[in-house]
C-alpha cells in the first residue's frame, strides 16, 4: 500500500535503503533496454545514405535520398519505442554524451568530405567514404551502448 | 549540474520514488514497462501514477497500439520538468542524508 513515510524515515539508514532500491531499479531498466540487433545496422545504413547523398546523379535524386532517409529514421525510432516500450533521447552520463558528440561531428565531417569529393569530380571515392561511415557509425553506436549501460546502472 | 538537496515528502513514498527513478533517464515509458519493473498490480500502479499526476510531477498520454490485440490504448508515462527537478533534489537530499551531510531533523523544502 502506498503511503507517506513519517519524518522518522529521514534517517541515514532509510536514505541508504531508498538509494539501494533506486540503484536496483536502474539495473532493471538497463536490463530492459536491450537494443534490437537490427537497430544499429539500420541506423548506420540510413546515416550512410545521408553522407553519400551528395554523389547522387541529380539534385532531385539527392533530395529523394534525404527525404527517404528522414522518413526511415522516424520509422526506426518508432519501431524501437514499440519494441522496448521506452522513448529515450538523452544520454546517461558524460561518457555516452562524449561518444554521441564524437560520432555526430564525424558524420558532419564525412558529409563535408563527400560533398568535396563530388565537387572535385572524384565521385567514386564517395563509396569509400560511405563504407567508412557505415563501419564508424556501427562501431560508435556499440561503444555508446556499452557506456550508456554502464552509466545508467551506476547512476552516472 | 548537480541539483540542490531538497527533501520532498510528496515523492518519498517508495512506489512514487521508484516510478520517478525509472522515468528520470527516459523520455517516457509504457505503463506495462513500469508495471513489470516495479512488480505492482495494475490498480496500485494506476493509483500511484494518478497521485503523481495530481502533484504535477508526471504526465500520461494514451495512444493507439498496433501491438495490442484488443481495442485498449497504450498509456505512456513521463516526468514533467517539475517532477524532474523534484526527483533530482530529493535524490541529492537522500545522498546527503545517507552520507551524514544532512541532519534527519532538518526540514528541507517539504511540500
Amino acid at each position: 500500500m502506498e503511503s507517506h513515510e513519517s519524518p522518522h524515515d529521514r534517517t541515514p539508514d532509510a536514505a541508504r535503503e531508498a538509494l539501494d532500491t533506486l540503484n536496483a531499479d536502474r539495473s532493471t531498466l538497463a536490463d530492459h533496454i536491450v537494443t534490437p540487433p537490427w537497430f544499429y545496422p539500420a541506423l548506420a545504413a540510413i546515416t550512410t545514405a545521408f553522407v553519400a547523398s551528395p554523389a547522387a546523379p541529380t539534385p532531385f535524386v539527392q533530395s529523394m535520398v534525404v527525404v527517404a532517409g528522414s522518413v526511415s529514421l522516424i520509422f526506426l525510432v518508432l519501431a524501437y519505442q514499440k519494441r522496448t516500450g521506452l522513448a529515450i533521447s538523452r544520454t546517461a552520463g558524460p561518457r555516452s554524451l562524449g561518444v554521441l558528440i564524437v560520432v555526430g561531428v564525424a558524420i558532419v565531417v564525412l558529409l563535408g568530405l563527400s560533398q568535396a569529393l563530388t565537387l572535385m569530380g572524384m565521385r567514386p571515392w564517395v563509396a569509400a567514404v560511405a563504407v567508412f561511415t557505415f563501419v564508424m557509425v556501427l562501431a560508435g553506436c556499440r561503444v555508446y551502448d556499452r557506456f550508456y549501460d554502464t552509466e545508467l546502472r551506476s547512476g552516472r | 549540474m548537480a541539483a540542490d538537496p531538497r527533501f520532498d515528502d510528496a515523492i518519498h513514498a517508495p512506489n512514487r520514488l521508484r516510478i520517478c527513478g525509472l522515468l528520470r533517464p527516459v523520455d517516457s515509458a509504457d505503463f506495462a514497462v513500469l508495471r513489470s519493473a516495479l512488480g505492482l498490480s495494475e490498480a496500485n500502479l494506476s493509483k500511484t501514477i494518478r497521485s503523481l499526476v495530481d502533484l504535477g510531477y508526471v504526465r500520461t498520454a494514451k495512444s493507439a497500439s498496433a501491438s495490442r490485440g484488443d481495442a485498449r490504448r497504450t498509456t505512456t508515462v513521463s516526468l514533467t520538468s517539475l517532477g524532474r527537478r523534484a526527483f533530482d533534489g530529493h535524490l541529492a537530499a537522500l545522498r546527503d542524508l545517507a552520507e551524514g551531510r544532512l541532519s534527519p531533523s532538518v526540514e528541507h523544502g517539504d511540500g
